[in-house]
């Protein structure tokens, strides 16, 4: 007979136990929190979508020399600044966010299943928005067609995205959103806040179950495989409160049910699907045993500290479970000079200049 | 400034000679690009009658040194002096609009390229379609930017003054794959046409006459076919400049639109 451990517990890792894996250490001294199931080194092309927490994501591994894949760059002649108010190099498309899991099927379905697209738009002060992203361009657009043409060059961004990444990163945001009764359109906002009119007869608010986020997850997940087996798919969940409920519960209650729901379906989708993981983002910034330390004073925004810590957090995870990623990283930056060098290009200058006036 | 009110210059010197009757006195303003110029007339392809043809500027690095200063455009290096004293030796240090009759800016580190380029890839219907405010924006910015473009429209105020942007990339200079990465080598025309409308409107606005690149030297939608490209080192190394021949269409094209004024 084999000697029998005396219990299940007995040699689990440090880890396990809360006492000595929370209580003994200073909150950010917890480790460990994540065992990713797949590497994400500076080779892998990477995108993001989802609730505003996710445009973190991106800049962290622009700044760490990660290959974040831009599939819809601004123009060069635009500024800094004139780019992000028109939301590009946000995402890695120009979506907006993707609060919900519904809202991430519905894109997918326009950009790689040809979806019919909703005839719907909206109309203020004579400038034309888009129900899908109605603040992706602060004034609108100048007519239906010029909607519909940047609406085509986001969903034909999507497609290469997709085609071409090797990790999709999305970050869950809401459970409640608004949609039209019949055609069962979601709004990425409610109509009449940013743009369009709200009709109690045309629309009506939903607060998505875990039943339906898992399924419209499923089938997010499901087309973006078709599109590229080789895709894995990184869940988070924004730690971000609710701005607002509709729900007729306090907004914090409400705030409670929304996070939790989305933290199950992403924690059931990791467990249900080998190239589906869920990063702890979430509780690392909401939960407990950090005191609310990451939280600014209106206890919504997350301070520039909490970002850092998550992302110190995922890459310390990646390099403890994947040790060659650090090895990996040194000479893999990217970015090749093309065309003559600027000196050389003065030289050339020089010469016609020369030879004309000599 | 209208062209229907071309003024005499005061005290052009002249440099052409056989040009005793001249009574316009004109100024090719810009950075190497200016060459292409000197080179048409060198090689006797510009229409100079009654034209007094000068020249001002600076070629790469030092053509940053040239400033606009109180409405005058100013030589701040010695670098540069050095230089305009070989094309210009009466106007070494500054020039003013009233020193010339008319002015044509050209090049001035103003490159059709970094604007028509990616906007031929963004019409309607294309996977890179950009919406008419961002649009707007890069055209704004484009010239706005382009310090060469300032001095064009401050001298427009006393002087009628030619826009001529650098050319696009020359043809046989650019890999397979920046072809395929940057390029609409299917752009028409008319879709040419349409934006370069729009840069003659904004131009307009401010007093300056844009001077298109003629459709004759472009090729594959965005390119300066190789007839109309610099000879001067390996065809493939110089990706920007242009020879004499591409340089007289762009004289000669802006002095047929400036009145000539009898002295």
């Amino acid at each position: 007979m084999s000697e029998q451990t005396p219990n299940p517990y007995v040699g689990l890792p440090e880890r396990a136990f809360w006492k000595r894996a929370v209580a003994a250490h200073n909150p950010l001294e917890i480790s460990q929190l994540w065992q990713p199931k797949f590497p994400i080194g500076r080779r892998h092309r990477v995108i993001t979508a989802g609730s505003c927490f996710a445009q973190h994501f991106s800049r962290a591994l622009v700044a760490r020399g990660y290959r974040w894949l831009d599939a819809e760059p601004a123009p060069k002649l635009l500024s800094e600044t004139q780019a992000r108010d028109y939301n590009y190099g946000i995402f890695s498309c120009r979506t907006g966010n993707i609060y919900t899991a519904r809202m991430l099927r519905q894109w997918l379905s326009y950009a790689l299943e040809e979806a019919p697209l909703p005839v719907e738009h909206w109309e203020k002060a004579g400038r034309f928005y888009d129900p899908l992203r109605p603040g992706i361009e602060p004034d609108g657009f100048v007519d239906l067609a010029d909607l519909q043409g940047a609406r085509g060059a986001v969903l034909a961004a999507l497609r290469r995205a997709v085609s071409q990444a090797d990790v999709f990163v999305f970050t869950m945001g809401l459970t409640e959103c608004w949609r039209h009764r019949e055609s069962e359109l979601e709004y990425a906002m409610c109509p009449g806040t940013l743009a369009g009119e709200f009709d109690p007869d045309q629309h009506e608010f939903v607060n998505q179950s875990f039943v339906g986020i898992h399924r419209d997850m499923r089938a997010a997940i499901k087309m973006l495989r078709q599109a590229n087996p080789k895709l894995k798919v990184l869940l988070t969940v924004s730690p971000v409160p609710l701005t607002a409920t509709a729900s007729g519960q306090h907004v914090l209650t409400a705030t409670s049910h929304s996070k939790s729901v989305l933290r199950a379906v992403a924690g059931e989708l990791a467990a249900e699907l080998a190239q589906v993981d869920y990063f702890p983002s979430y509780e690392i910034i909401t939960h407990p045993a950090y005191r609310g330390m990451f939280y600014a004073p209106n206890q919504r925004s997350v301070v520039p500290q909490g970002v850092n810590h998550v992302m110190e957090s995922f890459f310390a995870c990646q390099n403890a479970a994947f040790p060659w990623l650090q090895r990996q990283g040194k000479g893999a930056r990217q970015g090749q000079d093309k065309g003559a060098a600027p000196s050389a290009r003065a030289l050339q200058c020089d010469e016609e200049f020369l030879d004309a006036f000599g | 400034m209208p062209l229907d009110k071309p003024k005499t210059g005061q005290a052009g010197t002249d440099q052409t000679e056989n040009a005793p009757q001249a009574s316009l006195h004109f100024c090719v303003f810009g950075d190497s690009h200016i060459a292409c110029i000197k080179h048409a007339q060198d090689e006797g392809l510009l229409s100079l009658d009654g034209v007094v043809l000068e020249y001002w500027g600076a070629p790469g690095p030092q053509f940053r040194d040239l400033h606009l200063q109180d409405a005058r455009l100013v030589a701040t290096t010695a670098a540069a002096q050095a230089s305009l004293a070989k094309i210009n030796p009466a106007r070494s240090t500054a020039l003013a609009p009233q020193d010339y009759d008319g002015f044509l800016f050209i090049g001035c580190r103003l490159r059709s390229s970094d604007y028509l380029v990616p906007l031929l890839r963004s019409q309607p219907g294309s996977p890179g379609y950009l919406s008419a405010a961002v649009r707007a924006l890069m055209l704004d910015r484009w010239l706005e930017s382009c310090r060469g473009y300032r001095a064009a429209r401050e001298f427009a105020k006393a002087r009628p003054v030619f826009f001529s942007p650098a050319g696009f990339l020359n043809e046989g200079t650019l890999s397979e794959e920046e072809l395929a990465e940057t390029l609409d080598s299917e752009a028409t025309p008319e879709a040419r046409a349409a934006l370069w409308d729009e840069i003659a409107q904004a131009m307009a606005a401010d007093g300056v006459h844009l001077l298109r690149q003629p459709e004759e030297t472009i090729t594959h939608g965005g390119l300066t076919r190789r007839d109309y490209a610099t000879s001067l080192g390996a065809e493939e190394d110089d990706r920007v400049h242009k020879n004499g021949t591409y340089g007289a269409l762009i004289l000669n094209h802006a002095l047929s639109q400036l009145p000539l004024v009898p002295s």
